[in-house]
C-alpha cells in the first residue's frame, strides 16, 4: 500500500513539469473557447 | 553573481513555479466546470503575477488571460492580455513568441468583439492569423473560429461559414481536440439559426454529444450547446422542446456561473420570446427585464444588444 502511494506521488511529481510544458504552448490555444450566442430577432416583438 | 543576486533569482523561480501551480489548478477546475473554485486560483495567480520579473511575466499573463477567458471573466482576461501584448510585441520575433502573441491577440479580439468593438476585433484577429504557422493546426483553428464569430456578429454570414468549415476541416484532418470540434459545430448551429437555414439542430446535437461525452452533462459548455439547440428549435416552432433545452441550460448557468451572468440573460431572452409567442405577456416582460438588467451590468448602456433589448422592454411595458 505504501509502495503504491509512493509510486502515485512520484507519478504526480513527474506529471507536473509535463503539464507545465503543455500548458505553456499548444494547450493555451486549445483552452481558448470561441463560441457564439443565439437570440431571436427582437424587432419581431 | 553575488549571494544576494542568487537569492533573488531563486526566489523569482519559486514564484513562477507557484503561479504555474495556481494556473494549472485553475485550468483543471475550469475544465471540470468548477468555475467558482477556478476563479479562486485565477485570483491568487493574478495577485502574485506582478511580483514576477518583467522578462518572465508575459508568458504567465498569457496563460492567466486564457484562464480568465475560460472562466468567462472577459474584462479580467482583456486586462491581462493587454499587459502581455506590449512586452511580447517588443520581444524579438521567434516561433515561441509568435505563438504566445497570436494567443493573446485572439483573446483581445474575442473580448473586443463581445463589446461590439468590431474594427478592433478584426485588427487583432487578422494580426493573429498572420502570426500562426500553417502547420499549427489547433492555433489556426482557434483564430478561424474567432474570425467566423466576428463575421456572424457583423452580418457577413458567408465568410463566417467559410471560416468555421476551414477550422473544422483543420481539426478533422489533423486530429485536433474534440472540444474544439464541438466549438466549430456549436458555431455552425448558431450561424444556421442566424440565417434561418437548415442544419442547425444536427450541428447543435453533435456538439452536445461530443461535449457531454468529454465533460459530463452538467458542464456549462454543454449548457451553451443546449442553449443554441433551444434557439434553433424555437425558430422552427418546436416550442415545448425549445423550452425544455433552454430551461436545462438556464439551470446550469445559474448554478455554475451565477444569476447575473451574460449566459443567463441570453437564455432569458430566448425564453421570453417563447412566452410572448404563446401569449404569456407578463412572464415575457419579466424575463426581458431580467435579461436587460444583466446585460446593462455586463455590457454597459451603450452596447447595441442593450439598446435593442431596452427598446423591446419599453415596447412591452408600454403595451401592457
Amino acid at each position: 500500500m505504501r509502495v503504491m502511494r509512493r509510486l502515485g506521488t512520484m507519478a504526480a511529481a513527474l506529471a507536473v513539469p509535463f503539464l507545465v510544458v503543455l500548458m505553456s504552448d499548444t494547450a493555451t490555444a486549445e483552452a481558448i473557447r470561441i463560441a457564439n450566442h443565439c437570440e431571436p430577432p427582437l424587432d419581431a416583438d | 553573481m553575488t549571494p544576494t543576486e542568487r537569492f533573488t533569482r531563486l526566489a523569482g523561480y519559486r514564484r513562477i513555479r507557484t503561479i504555474r501551480r495556481y494556473l494549472l489548478r485553475g485550468t483543471y477546475c475550469c475544465g471540470r466546470g468548477w468555475y467558482a473554485e477556478g476563479e479562486r486560483w485565477a485570483r491568487r495567480a493574478d495577485e502574485t503575477v506582478h511580483r514576477v520579473d518583467p522578462a518572465d511575466r508575459a508568458a504567465l499573463l498569457v496563460e492567466l488571460a486564457t484562464l480568465w477567458h475560460g472562466l468567462t471573466r472577459y474584462a479580467r482576461a482583456y486586462r491581462c492580455a493587454r499587459q502581455a501584448v506590449e512586452p511580447l510585441t517588443r520581444a524579438p520575433a521567434e516561433p515561441r513568441r509568435d505563438r504566445s502573441l497570436a494567443d493573446v491577440l485572439v483573446l483581445l479580439g474575442d473580448v473586443a468583439r463581445r463589446a461590439a468593438r468590431y474594427a478592433e476585433a478584426g485588427s487583432h484577429l487578422h494580426e493573429a492569423l498572420a502570426l500562426v504557422e500553417e502547420t499549427d493546426h489547433v492555433r489556426r483553428a482557434t483564430v478561424l473560429l474567432a474570425l467566423g464569430v466576428l463575421g456572424k456578429d457583423t452580418g457577413r454570414h458567408e465568410e463566417a461559414e467559410a471560416r468555421y468549415r476551414q477550422a473544422l476541416s483543420h481539426l478533422e484532418r489533423h486530429g485536433g481536440s474534440p472540444l474544439m470540434e464541438a466549438d466549430a459545430l456549436h458555431n455552425l448551429a448558431g450561424l444556421a439559426h442566424a440565417r434561418g437555414a437548415p442544419g442547425g439542430e444536427e450541428h447543435a446535437r453533435a456538439a452536445i454529444e461530443i461535449r457531454s461525452r468529454t465533460l459530463g452533462p452538467a458542464h456549462p459548455q454543454v449548457a451553451g450547446d443546449l442553449a443554441v439547440l433551444g434557439a434553433v428549435l424555437a425558430a422552427e416552432g418546436r416550442h415545448a422542446e425549445a423550452e425544455d433545452a433552454l430551461n436545462r441550460a438556464l439551470d446550469v448557468f445559474r448554478d455554475r456561473l451565477g444569476a447575473d451572468h451574460y449566459e443567463v440573460a441570453v437564455c432569458q431572452v430566448n425564453l421570453a420570446r417563447l412566452d410572448a409567442l404563446q401569449g404569456r405577456a407578463g412572464e415575457a416582460e419579466r424575463r426581458y427585464r431580467e435579461a436587460l438588467s444583466i446585460k446593462r451590468l455586463v455590457l454597459g448602456d451603450d452596447h447595441p444588444e442593450v439598446e435593442r433589448l431596452a427598446a423591446v422592454v419599453g415596447a412591452t411595458s408600454g403595451g401592457s
